[in-house]
């Protein structure tokens, strides 16, 4: 009785895992991938993409440095990759290669993630992706182009520039142009210097709030 | 920073406009709240914000953290626009409510 309890229970839960992997109803697996562009324009910095995950199944978390007309490819699932811009001077290449090398991937995800935090990083926008889409869709894979916009001493913009719809035979059946994502020109919050203000400005405000009430009152 | 400071000003000029719409009086005093009440709320919701943005992922295109924010700025700015511009709970919220909607809105276009 006890080992078909187990059975049943044992069922149930990999019958969920085994439904995670699935295709969703009315949809078709897609390949996704993106490619920065613009990078040229900044020969004092690498640009990094991290985390990335290729791996279809169990997530396997890497950086990528982008190089020009480089295109990473995304399994679109656990994780989802901001784009960075650092300094070449500031950034130890060999260093971040090794990381990439560690094969443990818990370890090799802490210790990349402690890599970007402590570093001079200046983040961008996610790259936000899908591997569905409506089973109808002439489409089998998806290449998004971003464009490095400008970078000041914390932040970066990058916008999405252009999406493009390709067959199996990967040819190009339709293309759009995209004039953004919103908020896109993230300042980083760990940048040290500039973070006196968020809590300079709302104090400032504060007391200006207080003082009009109690001039208000003062008069009355 | 130049980039949030422009976001910044264009929120006081833009919620400013949206004020005066509503009250249509005492410009100067209404340009002076916008500043403060956005100089209280604008760079706590970009913080706010930038956290939940790179510490959180994001599974699909839905950008569910804007909607977060805005929401708790919306919250947020009710009782100072009450306070300051000495108005009605109800006022106050449809005037905070819109104002956020139309810098929500433009963020969207810019």
């Amino acid at each position: 009785m006890n080992n078909l309890i187990i059975t049943i229970v044992l069922l149930f839960v990999f019958g969920s895992v085994l439904k995670a992997d699935l295709l969703p109803e009315g949809k078709k697996k897609i390949s996704y991938s993106f490619e920065v562009t613009n990078t040229d324009s900044y020969p004092d910095y690498t640009f990094v993409a991290y985390p990335v995950n290729t791996s279809n199944g169990k997530p396997m978390l890497y950086g990528a440095i982008l190089n020009a007309e480089s295109k990473i490819e995304l399994s679109c699932k656990f994780g989802v990759p901001v784009i960075y811009a650092v300094k070449t001077s500031e950034f130890n290449t060999q260093a971040f290669d090794s990381l990439n090398n560690i094969g443990n991937d818990d370890l090799r995800v802490k210790e990349l993630k402690s890599f970007i935090e402590t570093g001079k990083f200046i983040p961008s926008l996610k790259v936000v992706c899908s591997s569905y889409a409506d089973r109808d869709a002439k489409y089998s894979f998806v290449e998004e182009q971003f464009r490095v916009e400008s970078i000041e001493t914390d932040t970066m913009v990058v916008r999405s520039v252009r999406t493009l719809y390709k067959d199996s035979q990967n040819n190009i059946i339709d293309a759009k142009d995209s004039k953004g994502n919103i908020r896109d020109d993230i300042v980083s919050p760990t940048e040290k210097y500039s973070s006196y203000l968020f809590i300079i400005i709302p104090l400032l405000a504060l007391i200006g709030i207080v003082s009009i009430v109690l001039i208000r009152k003062m008069k009355k | 920073m130049q980039t949030y400071f422009t976001a910044l000003f264009l929120t006081m000029a833009v919620e400013f406009g949206v004020y005066y719409l509503f009250l249509r009086c005492k410009p100067l005093k209404l340009l002076l709240y916008s500043v403060i009440i956005n100089g209280l709320t604008h760079p706590l919701a970009f913080y706010l914000y930038s956290e939940l943005y790179f510490k959180h992922d994001l599974n699909n295109n839905f950008n569910i953290y804007f909607l977060i924010t805005e929401i708790i700025v919306f919250l947020a700015e009710i009782y100072p626009v009450k306070l300051l511009i000495n108005i009605s709970l109800k006022k106050a919220a449809l005037i905070a409510f819109s104002a956020n909607l139309v810098t929500a809105g433009l963020s969207f276009l810019f």
